[in-house]
């Protein structure tokens, strides 16, 4: 079974809002989702957090749990993905955002200016092919963590810029630049591990 | 906003967002836990699955851009204008405020045979590496505690085996070294270094392996004075823990007091040690929660001591407060309302001399709380602009940095080719018993300012964006002499401020000088 976003998606006047009189909303129960939405939200996850299970795992758990505490879930059974995709793409950005800093509270900084080379790309990729699939999540996940993010964020999900500068606080150029360092990284790291044809 | 070069990345897109069947066992867990949770709240309505209407599948849409606040084009015009006038005034940069420097670095020099220098290499699969160095703890003015090893996947429970050396402030000459030992943190004491080992070394580990992420940190305990180790637990989560699940291998920092050393897991179990001996004082569990301790520190669970209490915070956020030297419970508190947690970006616990500094930050702001760590009371609360991250604290003060987006004037947005915007980063430095501001002081963040690096210590915080810069409490710069001109600003690894002390880890080796205000 397969269930539709509807045309809006994830726009913000459809998340969640807390109930203005105080008293828990009535949602939808479990039942009506879990076997549908589990894989979904799971399956989301999975490749996002470079095939990591147990981090696949902790974030669904997180991302639904947050959703059965929430007191204001939709209650037209066809928003119910679109807010379990809501609630999962804040967690993911949650985690980039401790990953990075992390990254940088270990006093990690990656001069990566060196490694800006616009003029290879990527070849055609099969990716209905599952080792290709796999491939691109290893690649991904040998990148830093905010190149692994800006990639993902712009790339898999289709994000607008702004959302990357939402992201790192950073200003649409400082974005930019640093989106096409994580291009270049991304080919770099592909090419190393794949040469130029897959 | 796209770009002429990234044609081959959309590829990707609509690729990844298949469903993938997870475990049975986590996912026939997961419902049990979310049934209790559901029946806990109780204000599900159940509806049936039928009700579900069978469509296709899209993957998330991207969340909306950021709101911006429209100004009146009179306040673009003033905010010009003050812009202009505080350039005039050479306000502009936190290094060019306040007046001639008091005083100048009197040495400022590598220390020898530094085992910073050169770093270890540490290689992870397929040839990429990674490494660093980093200071670990400076119990006294006397001897610093460095340690010098390779960290992979970035993540110091990656970390590789290393060696922890301890020096005279004053020279750098070693005191005594400990090899092989893989560094996550270190703790100290005038008496006691603790070190907390990484639970995954070796040359060219699967990182990837959630066997991996299994394996567990250890302790080691040695004599500040002569290296001489006086216990150590090679691995803490061993058979004492009886749920070997990752939230049970997952621990806090140690936590020392005067007699014990405590280490909590994500799953609430909590143990003690003598500090001396290392004989178990006391162990049990201080949650039911069936959520893992979601409230933590760089993703660890938060243990913290304040006299004779320890704190644990646990994934409700529920604050249990025990004896340090029974492990009796002493009450509970709640930490933070629980939908509120579901709007936070972050939260970030830090143990400043016995309270609780927490630092919320929301989407476009942050809230600053210091608490009473007893019973959970508010000594102040303290609304910044901005998002807030790092912190650095002192016996009297804490230094924080904030991050905000700030709307261009007028005049540079509709020009075309100039920047409609910039982010900016205030540092910021409150009186810990107050919450008063001492100073404050702005400094645009540039592209490469992650890596930012803050320290405070008896009234002079150092920061480290672009440049490494140090000022006093009243905003009067204190000048750095003598970095070599081989270490760029990107080569700078950490920054310690201790009684009046600057140094400095750097990739060629840890650099020490006199900072006097």
């Amino acid at each position: 079974m397969e269930i539709a976003l509807t045309t809006e998606g994830m726009v913000a006047s459809q998340m969640p809002t807390r109930h203005r009189s105080g008293q828990p909303a009535p949602t939808i129960g479990i039942d009506a989702w879990f076997d549908d939405g589990l894989p979904r939200i799971y399956g989301y996850f999975l490749p996002r957090l470079g095939g990591h299970q147990a981090l696949a795992e902790d974030l669904t758990h997180e991302t639904l749990l947050a959703a059965i505490r929430s007191s204001n879930g939709p209650r037209d059974p066809e928003r119910v993905l679109p807010w379990l995709y809501g609630i999962a793409r804040h967690k993911l950005i949650d985690h980039y955002r401790e990953k990075d800093r992390q990254f940088r509270a270990l006093g990690s900084q990656v001069s990566d200016e060196r490694i800006i080379d616009e003029a290879a790309s990527l070849p055609d990729l099969d990716l209905e092919s599952l080792p290709v699939r796999e491939a691109v999540i290893e690649t991904l996940d040998a990148l830093n963590p905010r190149h692994r993010a800006a990639i993902i964020l712009r790339y898999l999900d289709d994000c607008e810029l702004s959302v990357i500068c939402e992201t790192f606080f950073l200003t649409p150029s400082a974005a930019e630049s640093m989106l096409a360092r994580a291009r270049a990284a991304f080919r770099a790291a592909w090419i190393a591990r794949h040469g130029e044809r897959s | 906003m796209t770009t002429n070069h990234d044609h081959d990345f959309h590829q990707l897109r609509g690729s990844f967002d298949r469903p993938v069947q997870p475990r049975t066992t986590f996912a026939d867990a997961l419902r049990r836990d979310l049934r209790e949770t559901e029946t806990l709240h109780g204000h599900a309505v159940s509806e049936p699955a039928t009700h579900v209407v069978p469509q296709r599948v899209a993957p998330p849409r991207p969340l909306p851009a950021p709101r911006r606040r429209e100004h009146p084009v009179w306040m673009n015009i003033a905010a010009a204008l003050f812009v202009f006038v505080l350039i005039g005034a050479g306000w502009w940069n936190l290094a060019d405020r306040g007046g001639d420097p008091s005083s100048e670095l009197t040495r400022f020099a590598a220390m020898p045979e530094s085992n910073a220098s050169p770093m270890a290499e540490g290689t992870i699969a397929d040839g990429t590496s990674v490494s660093m160095s980093r200071f670990g703890a400076i119990p006294s003015n006397e001897v610093i505690v460095t340690a010098s090893h390779s960290l992979l996947f970035t993540m110091p429970m990656y970390a590789e085996s290393g060696t922890l050396t301890a020096r005279r402030a004053a020279t750098g000459d070693a005191l005594w070294t400990i090899p092989d030992l893989a560094v996550w943190d270190i703790t100290a004491t005038d008496a006691v270094v603790v070190i907390r080992t990484a639970p995954q070394t070796g040359a060219t580990p699967d990182v990837r392996s959630t066997e991996a992420m299994s394996l567990s940190p250890g302790l080691v305990v040695a004599d500040i004075g002569s290296g001489e180790v006086l216990w150590s637990i090679p691995a803490l989560a061993d058979s004492a823990y009886s749920a070997p699940t990752d939230d049970a291998f997952m621990t806090s920092a140690p936590v020392v007091t005067d007699e014990i050393l405590a280490v909590a897991n994500g799953i609430g179990n909590v143990r003690a040690w003598d500090l001396r001996t290392g004989q178990l004082r006391w162990s049990i569990n201080v949650t039911t929660s069936s959520e893992t301790s979601s409230i933590a520190r760089f993703g660890q669970p938060f243990l913290a001591a304040s006299g004779n209490s320890l704190i644990f915070i646990d994934g409700d956020g529920i604050a249990h407060v025990l004896h340090a030297a029974d492990g009796t419970a002493q009450g509970t508190w709640t930490l933070i309302d629980a939908a509120d947690l579901t709007d936070l970006a972050w939260l970030t616990l830090n143990d400043i001399q016995g309270h609780l500094f927490i630092q919320m930050a929301f989407p476009n702001r942050s809230v600053l709380k210091l608490l009473d760590p007893l019973t959970g009371t508010s000594i102040w609360e303290r609304d910044v602009g901005g998002m807030s991250s790092l912190a650095s604290w002192d016996d009297d003060n804490v230094a924080i940095v904030t991050t905000e987006w700030a709307e261009a004037p007028l005049i540079s947005r509709i020009l075309p080719g100039l920047p409609d915007g910039s982010t900016t980063a205030h540092l910021l430095v409150l009186e810990i018993a107050s919450g008063a501001q001492i100073h404050g002081a702005v400094q645009t963040i540039s592209e490469s300012s992650y890596g930012l690096l803050l320290s405070i210590d008896e009234g002079i915080v150092c920061y480290a964006f672009a440049t490494l810069s140090c000022t006093d409490n009243y905003g009067n710069s204190v000048m750095i002499d003598g970095l070599p001109e081989s270490e760029t600003p990107y080569s700078i690894w950490s920054i310690t401020v201790v009684d009046g002390m600057l140094f400095v880890g750097t990739e060629q080796g840890v650099y020490a000088g006199d900072l006097q205000p």
